[in-house]
């Protein structure tokens, strides 16, 4: 029809070219001189129109029309008109539109607003540089690309990542933003997160980039209000890419392998290998023939490895000697290779996109977390103007990973078995790891399990669907009002299950689980639309109305022992199979409505209103308002001042109000039946949490100024925020006293404040026709304190490791860090035992009122920041990113374990001496401490390090030899009596139990995020090939870490859970760099 | 249109209650599961604090936790929520009914059961508020508490009509309501007992009332309340999966030893010829060999010689005191402890080798809450306290050492055997060993009540170890080596200690309840220390045990065959080597 159309028109011009023949020629190109074909050139009030050749050239016939006026129009350029009177040929260089002053940008609800009439901060995201230094998990891609964003990754390529803006708001709740792909609300919480020692990941992370156009992050709730009670967080907006009118074929090809290796392994000790006190004697020996088995001992504090006799795990004769590279041989080069093809294709009233990504990858530790993933994607748009526009899009994630790794302690985490290794242990000694009997050959019988036995013959699998879909109508109803209906759905359902080998140390039974989920979030939406430009006021107002139901169902069933080896399945079961079901409904009803006034293009004011009905509260707080005010003022526009000058210069200020529902069945208590029965009888239990029927929901109340600066025609632009924000009537599962016959309960209490200011510039310092240089930076600062808890409360605890915890505590920002200390004087002096010569710790003595442990950080950063730059030299071009945090602590469980067990290299420390006095020598402590055994003289060789000893003094004593304290209840150093007792170097480094301020380590750090070298392959090699565009780049993520003050191989980053307890590193996975190439290439 | 969606919207909401009511769960459950999961967390725990705390302080069983620790949260919690808790639901749901009268009696008999332990452990606690979810919770004094548990327990007892209603599956009794009556009327005499100093009166009359009526007393070992696990996972005993499925707690026990034969028990057992011996413990899988120096029949001589022994206990402590002034103890062992020390039978890899054959960490053995020998003993010290009895006090002594041999497969020859010796026997006193440090002997003197605590503690072998830390805070009638490798953590300047006189309040306390525990710390006297002696208990002064004169003394081990070398000879595969004669 188009062909037939094109023919018409071709000879209807040819008539009227042989009538007037006046032709216009010419050449359109872009701001830097290259062409720029589909731009549409029209002759002024006429239908006469033609269209650039993918060389930017054109030529129209004007026929015998009067009209001069050639228009030429472009998307994102601007519009423009060119006087031809006297003019044969017309060279037009477009400029592109001004993003500032007529920037499009999706705000909150999928409505499409100026980003100049915004009063409240969004910031956009490049996209394009997520499809090339690929992360595994779309949300790592954000690190430092948004001022106030903060990343929290899993170090697990299949792993979970934790988003905070602009701090933490809720104590126990999510303070994760809200993700909406094509305005449907996906489901990213933790409850897809972590299961026990396994982190499933979060949902948002399987989004493809390939699919993405544009990323906005709504900062605040100021921003998302209109989201409502999910948005409290703030929201990320993900629009996906629809068909576009293309030149070629439209289809888009984008190929991209990574590889990725450890950057760090942690620094072991070689010399000294499993046993106690420094004798390689004394640990178990096989039968009495005398010889020790590997791993009888748990713990490096044995003697010099000299290669003496040695059986490995099965038993073989071996040489106890140092493996430098045991722990590396569980480690290898990891790839993630994905390939993705798109077709877009797009008419004047119909567009259509599909496209297809196929992700295969595994992980840097051998064969664990093998992933694949298909995604599938597909946008069709008609519009059947004038009346209705249909959009649909579905999207179909499917994601399969074989052998998720384990985390934290879990004996099965191989990152948690270095720690734990002894240093004698040789990586080829753990071969054969299976006994004739199918058993696993382990360390001695002490419970250390053979890394390889864990790798090899555990195994776990799930399979995760998603579909992210839906589909709206947008009706024209009269001229400025439009009605858009849309439903939505966030599916995702799939399987899991779990193997643990029969036969092993820690586990010997074995167990298999599977899990299977059905979640469902469906969205059914009305909104009316209004538009009208009335003199020099602008109005738009929307109103409408959104029902959301949620169901979650999951069932879970387990073998708890398994009858033979191998089979992965729930007959292979010698027990009783426990099986849990699970059934989790809740729907929340909303109106809402907006209503911009603008006023001559340089004042704006925003009101929004919102009212929830939640059915996960009571029916008295079921219904929820809140509102928000927000207002922007273009005072360059105002002012007129001069584009060289300011080219653009906005204020902003909002107030909002967002309210929080909780989670379903919180207000009623109820009996459940326990997973396992009892010699075949039910076992029935009342919940243990103590439900509210008087549940309020939380509100959060934030004010946000912000000022948005350009300079030198857009060349500098400034973009700051301060802002404010206050989370009262939390919603809080707290701890209740166990009399009451309840472990927790649900209140509301509390009151937690941000406030922070938050800074990005862009700047192009240079901009040539072939050289140019853009830098950004992203920079921000949230100040956190929890005003109050419940009455009577005053800390919370949020979670913990090993003995130190982390706790939301009046008067101090959300997670204080605390653990037991080495007691010490008002001066800092540390206070010995004189008994033992070891540290009194900080809660002795022991009283009722003195059982708290000390503060010995907090987690939250100080600030965050990012800068960034990009060289573009022709073809060629060069972008970096560096990241950074200051600020903020972290407790290294792993740090603990390693010093305990001896494998730091740090832990040499007194070994030596060690060894002499006591091994050779022969001394016993009294000796070490300077008398004899027999009539307690001096003993004569005082002045030789016997082993480790503690700095610090005795405390000063009465003359009834009672100790002393001062009014504070601290103990005074006696400085006359510096320790002089030399202790086990084991004993010493142990001391972890009760000195864990050297474990809690400074978490600012810089890295290298990303680096992508890029060459476009020119315009012009292209020209004769099928290729509408070739791109090749080399690319990097997390390749350097600049600064760190944490041990190496204890990633600054890292995180034991993605929840709110922050600041706990146990086991976590060695950092590892990614590297690459990228190749793209469209038809 | 817009109407239309808001009228939608609001009215929409009415089936929201209908939605928020979780369809997992229930709202009423019948009374037996309930009470199954009671019964169920109750003996979990008792276990659990069993092999955690309460062996180490009952001196027969050394699990080797190697510290003298105080509780954690757990049994607090448990017994508060898991347990108390679910009782008082089931009391909002089936409290008025009539049709549940004996039920909620049972029900009531198991809150003063779990009271008492409560009270007993860490004295005030709380008692009348609890159940209420305000943030304060005051505390109840002892006093308070066991008068009322003593008048519930009565009440619960009076209550049970034998006709009337029963559970269906009642995990320890199978459904009998006499046995009911009987273990209400065990618990009264018990606390009873427990009480005489600080609540004399109603000790006395409480006493003389239970004792009024023997019928209503257990009549033999069938009148035990147990609580028998199963072999299924999830059914299994917290023994079990304390020491043999957690593999890995199994393992570390295994390296360090234990759980074995204290020596303190061993002491006992050796200076008066106790079966008991070999039916409570394995014996040592690598019997270790001991220096001794025999006669002849044969010859004048006197041969020095080394042979192996079956049995040996382990010292409460590795560590000595400094001040002893003593080298390296004799039996510290190396880390093949378990090989050489009697150990509990049913660790994993270790078969069982009592005479007894009883297994007490298989997976389905029962847990015994009460034991027919254990009134026995408290039916004699109330009979000697002149509170009546249809028995004489030594009779009911002799039933109390026929049902505890009985019940661990013991013959009646072997109790009679047993029964004759001097110590043992009625008014009579006899000759014991040192303790192996030597400061502390096992003689028994010729009081009777003496013998009738001494027993009462040997029958607490297995389940009853928290009645034997009652009967020791009551009585102080053994004495106790001191721990010196203490570990609690108020006891960190010292370096010994001796046994725990309390829990002090779980440290979540003080965050959760900040004025209750004051107000229970007040109660309790002023400071909430373990050491902090209960109202219950009898008041005694602490030796200073740095002072005192410690040595080694093998006696307890020595001629373990006899006197000559011909005893020695004459024991079929034993090892012996002479070293010396003269």
């Amino acid at each position: 029809m188009r062909k037939l159309l094109f023919i018409l028109l071709l000879i209807f011009f040819a008539f009227n070219s042989y009538a007037q023949n006046l032709v216009i020629k010419g050449k359109v190109t872009d701001d830097k001189g290259n062409p720029l074909p589909g731009v549409t050139i029209t002759l002024k009030e006429t239908q006469i129109r033609t269209i650039t050749n993918q060389d930017g050239m054109y030529a129209i016939n004007l026929g015998a029309a009067t009209s001069r006026l050639l228009v030429f129009t472009y998307i994102s350029y601007k519009l423009q008109e060119v006087n031809i009177t006297g003019k044969t040929t017309v060279d037009v260089s477009m400029a592109s539109e001004s993003k500032d002053l007529t920037e499009i940008v999706v705000s909150a609800l999928n409505i499409s607003r100026t980003k100049k009439s915004l009063g409240v901060a969004q910031q956009s995201v490049n996209v394009d540089e997520m499809t090339q230094a690929r992360a595994s998990n779309i949300t790592d891609l954000l690190d430092g690309k948004v001022a106030g964003l903060q990343i929290t990754t899993s170090g697990q390529t299949t792993g979970s990542t934790r988003v905070v803006l602009r701090g933490m708001s809720s104590i126990t709740g999510n303070n994760q933003p809200l993700w909406v792909v094509d305005g449907v609300p996906i489901d990213n919480t933790d409850s897809n997160g972590q299961v026990g020692n396994y982190d499933y990941g979060n949902n948002a992370a399987d989004l493809d980039p390939d699919d993405i156009a544009s990323i906005e992050v709504l900062k605040g709730p100021n921003a998302a209000a209109l989201y409502g009670s999910r948005a409290a967080n703030g929201a990320i907006l993900v629009t996906t890419k629809k068909g576009t009118k293309n030149a070629g074929l439209g289809i888009s090809v984008n190929s991209n392998y990574m590889a990725s290796r450890v950057l760090q392994f942690p620094d072991f000790q070689n010399i000294y290998g499993e046993g106690g006190s420094g004798a390689y004697s004394g640990t178990r020996s096989n039968n009495g023939a005398g010889i020790v088995e590997e791993g009888s001992n748990t713990r490096s504090w044995g003697g010099p490895m000299l290669g003496q006799p040695y059986l490995s795990f099965s038993g073989q004769p071996i040489t106890y000697s140092p493996d430098p590279g045991n722990i590396s041989s569980l480690y290898q080069t990891g790839y993630a290779y994905t390939q993705n093809v798109a077709i877009a294709n797009a008419t004047d009233n119909s567009s259509i996109r599909f496209s297809y990504t196929r992700t295969d990858a595994n992980d840097v530790v051998k064969n664990q977390n093998l992933q694949t993933k298909n995604n599938l994607q597909l946008n069709i748009s008609k519009d059947f103007t004038p009346f209705i526009r249909i959009d649909t899009r579905i999207q179909y994630l499917q994601a399969d990973v074989k052998n998720r790794t384990a985390r934290n302690e879990d004996p099965n985490n191989p990152n948690n078995i270095y720690n734990n290794l002894v240093r004698s242990a040789s990586s080829s000694s753990f071969f054969p790891y299976v006994d004739p009997s199918g058993n696993e050959y382990a360390g001695g019988s002490t419970g250390l399990e053979n890394p390889e036995w864990l790798i090899n013959e555990n195994h776990n699998e799930d399979i995760t669907n998603t579909i992210i879909g839906g589909i709206s109508a947008t009706i024209n109803i009269f001229k400025d009002l439009k009605f858009r209906a849309q439903t939505s759905a966030n599916l995702i359902w799939g399987d899991r299950n779990m193997f643990l080998q029969k036969g092993a140390v820690t586990n010997v039974n074995g167990s298999y689980t599977e899990f299977q989920q059905n979640n469902q979030n469906w969205n059914t939406e009305g909104l009316f639309s209004y538009n009208k430009n009335i003199g020099k006021f602008s109005i738009m107002a929307n109103a409408g109305g959104n029902i959301r139901t949620l169901n979650y169902y999951n069932t879970s069933a387990t073998a708890n022992q398994l009858i033979v080896h191998d089979v992965a399945s729930l007959s292979n079961n010698a027990s009783v199979l426990s099986g849990v079901e699970s059934l989790t409904k809740s729907q929340t009803n909303s109106l809402y409505g907006t209503a911009s006034v603008g006023y001559n293009e340089y004042l704006y004011v925003d009101v929004t209103g919102r009212n929830d009905w939640s059915s996960t509260l009571p029916a008295a707080n079921r219904s929820f308002f809140y509102p928000s005010v927000s207002t922007s003022f273009i005072f360059s526009e105002f002012f007129n001042i001069p584009q060289n000058i300011m080219s653009f210069g906005k204020f902003r200020a909002s107030i909002a109000q967002v309210g929080n529902d909780t989670s379903p069945y919180n207000t009623m208590g109820s009996f459940s039946t326990v997973s396992t029965p009892f010699n075949g009888l039910p076992l029935v239990d009342y919940d243990q949490v103590l439900r509210n029927s008087n549940l309020k929901p939380e509100s959060t109340t934030s004010t946000e100024l912000g000022l948005e600066l350009k300079f030198l025609h857009d060349r500098i632009s400034f973009d700051g925020s301060v802002y404010s924000k206050k989370t009262t009537n939390q919603i809080l599962q707290g701890a209740i006293n166990p009399a009451s016959g309840y472990s927790t309960q649900f209140i509301n209490a509390g009151e937690v404040t941000n406030k922070g200011i938050e800074i990005s510039i862009n700047a192009t310092p240079i901009r040539t026709e072939n050289f140019s240089w853009d830098l950004t930076t992203n920079a921000s600062m949230n100040r956190n304190m929890v005003v109050s808890l419940s009455p009577g409360l005053t800390q919370f605890k949020l979670g913990g490791a090993l003995l130190t915890s982390v706790y939301a505590e009046v008067g101090q920002p959300i997670g204080t860090i605390r653990a037991e200390d080495q007691a010490k004087d008002a001066q800092g002096n540390v206070i010995i035992q004189k008994t033992t010569g070891i540290p009194y710790s900080e809660s002795t003595p022991f009283t009722t009122d003195g059982k708290a442990t000390p503060i010995l950080g907090n987690f939250q950063p100080k600030a965050l920041g990012s800068f960034g730059s990009t060289f573009r030299y022709k073809s060629f071009d060069f972008n970096f990113l560096l990241t950074g945090r200051w600020g903020g602590q972290i407790f290294s469980g792993s740090y603990w374990r390693a010093d305990q067990n001896g494998v730091t290299t740090e832990s040499l420390g007194g070994r030596q001496a060690w060894l002499l006095s006591n091994e050779i020598y022969g001394e016993g402590s009294l000796q070490q401490n300077g008398t004899t055994t027999l009539y307690g003289l001096p003993y004569p060789d005082a002045s030789r390090a016997k082993g480790s000893i503690f700095v610090g003094y005795y405390p000063e004593t009465d003359k009834n030899g009672n100790i002393v304290y001062d009014k504070n209840g601290n103990m005074i150093a006696d400085k006359s009596k510096p320790n002089t007792q030399y202790i086990n170097p084991q004993t010493y480094w142990q001391r972890a139990y009760h000195i864990n301020s050297e474990l809690v380590f400074d978490d600012s750090y810089i890295k290298l995020t990303q680096v992508i070298i890029g060459y476009n392959v020119p315009k012009t090699l292209l020209r004769r090939t099928v290729f509408k565009s070739a791109r090749i780049s080399l690319v990097g993520r997390n390749i350097w870490t600049i600064l760190q003050n944490t041990p190496k191989g204890i990633d600054p980053e890292s995180a034991n859970s993605s929840g709110n307890a922050q600041g706990l590193e146990l086991g976590g996975a060695l950092p590892y760099a990614t590297y690459g190439v990228d190749l793209k290439f469209s038809l | 249109m817009a109407g239309v969606l808001l009228i939608c919207l609001s009215s929409c909401t009415k089936n929201f209650d209908k939605l928020n009511t979780n369809p997992n769960t229930f709202l009423s459950p019948d009374f037996d599961p309930v009470m199954s999961y009671v019964f169920k967390q109750t003996t979990d725990q008792m276990e659990n604090d069993n092999w955690g705390y309460f062996w180490e302080y009952g001196h027969i069983i050394d699990p080797y936790a190697e510290r003298y620790l105080t509780g954690d949260n757990s049994r607090w919690n448990t017994y508060y929520i898991n347990v108390l808790g679910n009782l008082r639901q089931l009391k909002k749901l089936y409290g008025t009914n009539p049709g549940f009268t004996n039920r909620m009696a049972i029900a009531q008999i198991w809150e003063c059961y779990i009271y008492y332990q409560l009270v007993a452990t860490y004295g005030p606690v709380p008692y009348s508020q609890a159940g209420a979810t305000t943030p304060v919770i005051l505390y109840d004094d002892e006093n308070t508490i066991y008068t009322a548990l003593l008048t519930k327990l009565k009440a619960s007892s009076t209550a049970i009509v034998l006709t009337g209603d029963d559970m269906t599956t009642d995990l320890i009794f199978g459904g009998n309501l006499t046995k009911w009556q009987k273990f209400a009327n065990t618990l009264r005499l018990k606390i009873a007992l427990n009480v005489q100093k600080n609540l004399p009166s109603l000790a006395a009359s409480n006493i003389q009332d239970v004792m009024s009526n023997e019928a209503l007393l257990p009549q033999s070992d069938a009148d035990d309340a147990i609580f028998t696990y199963g072999t299924a996972s999830g059914s299994q005993s917290a023994y079990f999966n304390h020491y043999v499925l957690n593999e890995s707690a199994a393992n570390a026990v295994k390296q360090s030893g234990g759980p074995i034969m204290s020596d303190y028990a061993f002491t006992y057992f050796r200076s008066y010829n106790d079966p008991r011996l070999g039916a409570y413990f394995n014996l040592a899988q690598v019997p270790i060999a001991i220096k001794d120096t025999l006669t002849s029949t044969a010859d004048a001589f006197h041969y020095i010689v080394t042979y192996t022994i079956p049995h040996l206990g382990t010292p409460k402590s590795l560590s000595v005191l400094a001040q002893w002034n003593l080298g390296t103890q004799i039996f510290q062992g190396s880390l093949n402890y378990i090989t050489n020390f009697s150990t509990l039978p049913g660790l994993t890899q270790l078969p069982v080798t009592t005479n007894s054959g009883i297994n007490l960490l298989a997976a389905n053995r029962p847990f015994y809450h009460s034991t027919y020998a254990d009134v026995c003993f408290m039916k004699a010290e109330a009979n000697m306290l002149g509170f009546g009895g249809t028995q004489s006090a030594q009779a009911y002594y002799t039933a109390g050492i026929n049902a505890n041999f009985a019940f661990w497969g013991l013959t009646a020859a072997q109790a009679t055997a047993y029964e004759a010796q001097n110590g043992i026997a009625w008014s009579t006193a006899g000759h014991g060993f040192n303790y192996p440090l030597g400061f502390i002997n096992t003689s028994i003197p010729a009081d009777n009540m003496t013998k009738i605590w001494i027993q009462q503690w040997m029958n607490s072998y297995g389940d009853g170890a928290f009645d034997a830390w009652c009967l020791q805070r009551r009585t102080q009638n053994l004495i106790l080596p001191p721990h010196t490798n203490p570990g609690a953590p108020n006891l960190l300047q010292s370096t010994y200690a001796d046994l725990p006189d309390r829990w002090n309040y779980p440290v979540a306390e003080t965050s959760v309840n900040p004025v209750g525990v004051a107000d229970g710390t007040k109660k309790l006297g002023g400071s909430d220390y373990p050491t902090t002696v209960l109202q219950f208990a009898k008041a005694y002064t602490h030796t200073n045990w740095a002072t005192v004169v410690a040595f080694y003394d093998d006696s307890y081990i020595q001629k373990w065959y006899g006197t000559t070398i011909q005893q020695v000879q004459a024991v079929p595969n034993i090892k012996y080597t002479v070293l010396s004669q003269y």
